[in-house]
């Protein structure tokens, strides 16, 4: 009967997007517990199941919350810190670990209301989760949460752009390397009315470098930018750049308007690179991934230890729906005007969403493989994961329904594991070992 | 074109109606039994029918409430099938469910007329019983003369009949600072003309303590132990003011009068309606109405007419203005970014409702057995807005508008037990002017749909102590404006999207009982609702979302009342309500399959139980003892059968007590009563989280003439 209409705006959609990896150095398991977050419902995103189990690979069985799993009621991010599984939603972080040899909340913070971004962590050791919306958050805050107890350790101010006239910073990635804080990040900036949201500055790639740890106030002591590429990551993502075992960053590049770009970049798909003890992009290093995949587009990537990315390439198709007409309207030629369509397109599970392919990508020798035996797919919520005997898992959607795959890195092959009864897994990790 | 010229015809029935000006709707002036009045034939005779329609109606006469601080929810959440579960105190949100249907598959109306889009001073929690004579809740079965699309049934609240001369003032003041005015009064000359008042001021600081909030530590970690702080930006007022002013007993019209009412609130907004996890301290909305409205009734005897015609403004302004985040002791610290409570940035954001509601209900008898009835009734509304700050929030920023006819048939029996068939027919149109992004130009947009809907009702008594009814109809809910033609750049069209639709179905049995002492009264009542097509929001992608039909719903439940009235003294029911909520939606294959599972966060098992008593003194002063408790079983606020059943969230059983003492003096007309709610101070929730007020007493007087 009575409405309470607050423009809560989009906070929750426009952020309905997924947590990355951080552990992902390659041990092996002393106990093989997955811990991982299933999410139920597509539409809502919500709610979730924790849930601990031996076994993920059976091809027979299901994966499902029917009696089993920790509720979590609202949208949340799960983003894990060495062995504490963290779910960051709107208003409530929650930590998750092992105790007495179950998976147990170990802390809660309820700090208002905070449309978390991004995820880093600080040597292993805590949670990094940084603020930003899209209608011109030029301030923002660092919050820090402590990994062994899952409390948090408060935030600091700090600010990216320096000009507070020319739009917003979405941070696309929260690398630490030595004592400085790496911030890749869209640019977005809103016009007017008919116009909305756009990127302005979508051919040039930037990166708000930061002493770490930050005091309050803290502005970027350097901004590396390049134009040879677009702005580095896509929006929702976490690994917009990621270190490797060297000290080397590699950020890639997405720029198209299917990856939240308006306009959309004239710059190809790539993968940059800042050496070791440099604070420039390397100019002799730009891989470009279009025209290493005859017009792909990385949507989102995983570092899975030894210069190795696990990366989800869109692949480039010339017939797409048209997104302002409902799912029964046929397909329409589009040419290979791939950059034409809304980017809304792609989060669409109908139509042609099922496009994304996973590759394996070196990234010092920039040798690039499809990975062998997983079918086109689509995925929005990149389920952040630990690599686990030298094997990766994630989940995989097709218009047939979700399933766990698990990559051999070795053998760059995917085998299929069990399906699961929702919409796809998140956060999957052993918190025991 | 053929909506078209339905849509034509809907503007002459408009038109027509407007030209005979008039009528309060349907039964408003169903006088009570025991107050005969000089036009009381024609609506005691409404009150009959719809007494003997079979229709599954609870019809709830305020009588024993006057003296008591209670307002209408309060009065129907005894009622059986009804639950209304708040968040809060007074003005806070609600949602009311009956029969497992719930928000806009309901219809409200006052006196007839639907109150939709009325604004939130209007709302059935501000009005205060003192201002009502009757509420009658049909249960999925609504009869013709209520026009409207209801999934689920219809509450009509009717104010007090055109009586004599009278005054009616009382005064409510308790806990939290709540007062409750209300005044009306009626002058009435030579049995010809009136001219009445009605109106009601409600103020609230709602600051009950909310007694399980977590303790936090300076950087908001939950340190396990709980704290209990006041709420403190929950204040709420409203009030309305009605003027009514016509002619009675004339030869051409039983009543034909004009009416206005003004009516605004302001409400502070404490947390958002879901959760306490967030605490606002400067959100606040405030709104405001305007009716106007002409009625006109005439019965000859073997013919019945009324009509009505009525017009509106509704205001309504939600500001978000403050870029602090609150905690719960009312400290707060400044947001990055500017980032606002509620929203990205700060927002005034303006809702602008214009209706136009017009009914013509006619009845004729045509012999002894039977009779024949036509309704139309055409209901329009045009919603514009906009942020005056917040440029990106578009939402109503291109004029919306709604309009809608529904026209019935009705054949009635009366025999061997009594009854009807009727039809009813649905039809919408749904337009919206939006800008070209290129050169500016204005592009309307128009969806048209139509429905037909039919029932029956027939009750049958075998034996005057023993009454069986049974009624069922096929029932539509035509969809919103913004549901069709979107929102914003959030939420997109679907000009596909169809009406919700149920097939609701209802059969009871009543034994009423009489010693020389006392009236034993008992009834049951079976409902089977099978809903399809709920419109649901869908957040199918990253940035937008979109209403589509997306739930079917099978409802079978059972009600259970009954009650033992001594002739003078006291009496004592009780009401108990199962109802199986049974989800028959198939998921898609990226979610999880809930078919044959309870619908989840909804009570299924709830009751209450009434007792009172009173004496009379030698000079005839009366003093009365009611007791009221209720009783709702604990659900989960998720699919049962998701999870670790020991984690669960779920929303625990509630039973609370009330205690109100009542003194009438001086041959009745002052009154005086002291009211004790949630005796037991026991903390109850209706929605995960979001307790309700502890112990509150409530002193009232009230002075009739």
């Amino acid at each position: 009967m009575k409405h309470i209409v607050i423009p809560t705006l989009t906070a929750m959609l426009l952020t309905a997007c997924g947590s990355d990896s951080s552990d992902s150095n390659g041990t092996t398991a002393d106990n093989d517990n997955f811990t991982f977050a299933l999410t139920t419902e597509r539409s809502t995103v919500k709610p979730n199941y924790l849930i601990t189990q031996k076994d993920i690979m059976d091809v027979n069985s299901t994966i499902t919350s029917q009696g089993q799993g920790i509720e979590i009621s609202d949208f949340a991010y799960f983003y894990a810190v060495n062995n504490t599984l963290f779910s960051l939603s709107s208003t409530s972080v929650k930590a998750y670990a092992v105790q007495n040899g179950e998976v147990k909340e170990i802390n809660e913070v309820q700090p208002g209301q905070i449309t978390y971004a991004t995820f880093g962590n600080a040597n292993n050791e805590k949670l990094l989760a940084i603020d930003s919306n899209w209608s011109g958050l030029l301030d923002h805050k660092l919050y820090t949460f402590d990994a062994a107890t899952g409390k948090s350790e408060g935030s600091v101010d700090l600010t990216i752009l320096s000009d507070n006239s020319k739009g917003a910073a979405w941070p696309t990635a929260l690398v630490i390397r030595d004592n400085e804080l790496y911030v890749p990040y869209i640019k977005l900036a809103y016009i007017d009315e008919a116009t909305g949201v756009v990127t302005p500055d979508a051919d040039a790639g930037f990166v708000a470098v930061f002493d770490y740890p930050l005091t309050d106030g803290a502005q970027p002591k350097k901004t590396i930018t390049t134009d040879t590429v677009s702005n580095i990551g896509t929006h929702g993502s976490s690994t917009g750049l990621v270190k490797a075992e060297n000290g080397d960053l590699y950020g890639y590049t997405n720029g198209e308007i299917s990856g939240g770009f308006k306009p959309a970049s004239s710059k190809p798909s790539s993968i940059v690179r800042i050496k070791n003890g440099e604070t420039e992009f390397d100019s002799d290093y730009t891989f470009n991934i279009e025209a290493a995949t005859n017009g792909g587009k990385i949507f989102w990537m995983d570092y899975v230890g030894n210069n190795t990315v696990i990366a989800r390439i869109v692949e480039r198709i010339d017939t797409l729906v048209d997104h302002d007409q409902n799912s029964e309207t046929p397909s329409i030629p589009l040419g290979d005007a791939l950059d034409n369509v809304a980017w809304e397109d792609y989060y669409n599970t109908s139509g042609n969403a099922f496009r994304q392919k996973l590759y394996t990508i070196n990234l010092a020798t920039k040798e690039l493989k499809a990975v062998e035996g997983v079918p086109t797919h689509w995925q929005r919520l990149y389920p952040n994961t630990e690599v686990m005997d030298n094997k990766y898992y994630t989940t995989i959607i097709t218009a047939d329904g979700a399933a766990v795959y698990e990559i051999d890195l070795t053998t760059n092959q995917a085998k299929k594991g069990s399906s699961i009864e929702g919409f796809t897994l998140r956060g999957l990790q052993n918190l025991y070992n | 074109m053929l909506s078209g010229k339905l849509f034509l015809s809907g503007g002459i029935v408009f038109t027509i109606s407007a030209l005979f000006s008039y009528a309060q709707a349907s039964d408003n002036d169903a006088a009570d039994l025991d107050t005969v009045t000089v036009n009381a034939g024609a609506t005691d005779r409404q009150l009959h029918i719809i007494e003997n329609s079979g229709l599954n109606v609870d019809v709830i006469d305020t009588d024993e409430y006057l003296n008591l601080s209670k307002d209408i929810n309060q009065v129907l959440n005894t009622t059986p099938g009804i639950i209304i579960r708040n968040s809060g105190g007074l003005g806070s949100r609600f949602k009311l469910s009956l029969n497992g249907l719930s928000e806009k598959q309901i219809r409200y109306f006052i006196d007839g007329v639907p109150m939709e889009d009325f604004g939130d001073a209007l709302s059935l929690d501000n009005y205060p019983v003192n201002i009502v004579e009757r509420i009658d809740v049909f249960k999925g079965v609504v009869p013709i003369h209520l026009s409207s699309d209801a999934l689920g049934g219809a509450i009509n609240i009717i104010t007090p009949s055109l009586t004599d001369s009278y005054l009616d003032a009382s005064v409510s003041y308790g806990s939290f600072n709540t007062t409750r005015v209300a005044l009306s009064g009626q002058y009435s000359k030579n049995n010809r003309y009136f001219s009445r008042i009605s109106s009601f001021w409600n103020s609230s600081d709602n600051d009950y303590e909310m007694k399980e909030l977590p303790e936090k530590d300076s950087f908001n970690n939950l340190t396990g132990n709980t704290v209990s702080e006041k709420r403190f930006h929950d204040e709420y007022q409203s009030r309305m003011l009605a003027w009514e002013n016509g002619i009675i007993n004339a030869d051409w019209a039983d009543k034909l009068s004009l009416s206005l009412t003004y009516a605004d609130n302001r409400n502070n907004i404490q947390h958002p309606g879901e959760s306490i996890e967030v605490v606002y301290g400067g959100l606040y909305s405030r709104s405001n109405s305007k009716l106007a409205s002409a009625n006109y009734k005439k019965d000859w005897g073997h013919t019945f007419l009324q009509a009505y015609v009525l017009g509106g403004k509704t205001e309504t302004t939600y500001y978000d203005t403050e870029t602090r985040s609150y905690q719960w002791d009312g400290s707060f610290t400044e947001n990055p970014g500017n980032r606002a409570e509620a929203s990205e940035q700060p927002s005034i954001l303006d809702i602008n409702d214009n209706v136009v509601r017009s009914n013509i209900y006619a009845r004729h008898e045509l012999n002894k057995q039977f009779s024949v009835a036509a309704a139309i009734s055409f209901n329009r509304l045009a919603r514009s807005g906009g942020d005056r700050l917040f440029e990106l929030n578009d939402r109503f920023e291109e004029p919306q508008s709604l309009n809608k006819i529904v026209s019935a048939l009705d054949l009635g029996y009366q025999g061997t037990g009594s009854g009807s068939v009727f039809y009813k027919h649905y039809q919408m149109r749904a337009t919206t002017s939006d800008r070209d992004i290129n050169d500016g130009s204005e592009i309307d947009n128009e969806v048209n749909e139509s429905d037909n809907g039919f029932g029956f009702s027939y009750q049958y008594q075998p034996y005057s102590f023993l009454t069986l009814l049974a009624s069922g109809e096929r029932a539509v809910r035509l969809p919103e404006s913004y549901e069709l033609l979107g929102e914003g750049i959030f939420v997109r069209p679907n000009p596909q999207l169809k009406p919700e639709t149920s097939n609701n179905f209802n059969a009871g049995v009543k034994v009423n009982l009489s010693s020389a002492s006392r009236n034993y009264s008992a009834e049951s009542n079976f409902f089977v609702r099978k809903a399809k097509d709920f419109i649901r929001y869908n957040a199918d992608r990253i940035n937008s979302g979109i209403y589509e039909n997306l739930q079917d719903v099978d409802i079978q439940g059972v009600e259970l009342s009954g009650a033992i009235e001594g002739h003078e003294t006291g009496f004592i029911s009780a009401s108990v309500t199962y109802q199986d909520l049974i989800n028959q939606t198939r998921a898609d294959e990226n979610s999880e399959d809930h078919h044959g599972d309870r619908v989840p966060n909804e009570p299924y098992f709830f009751g209450s139980l009434k007792g009172g008593y009173s004496i009379f003194d030698s000079q005839y002063n009366e003093y009365a003892l009611y007791w009221t408790s209720r009783y709702v079983h604990e659900y989960f606020l998720h699919w049962e059968s998701s999870g670790d059943s020991d984690e669960k969230n779920k929303i625990d059983q509630q039973v609370t007590h009330d205690l109100e003492l009542s003194a009438s003096f001086s041959d009745q007309s002052i009154h005086a009563s002291f009211s004790i709610n949630n005796l037991t101070d026991a903390e109850v929730y209706d929605n995960f989280d979001i307790q309700k007020p502890g112990r509150a007493y409530f002193l009232k007087l009230r002075y009739n003439y």
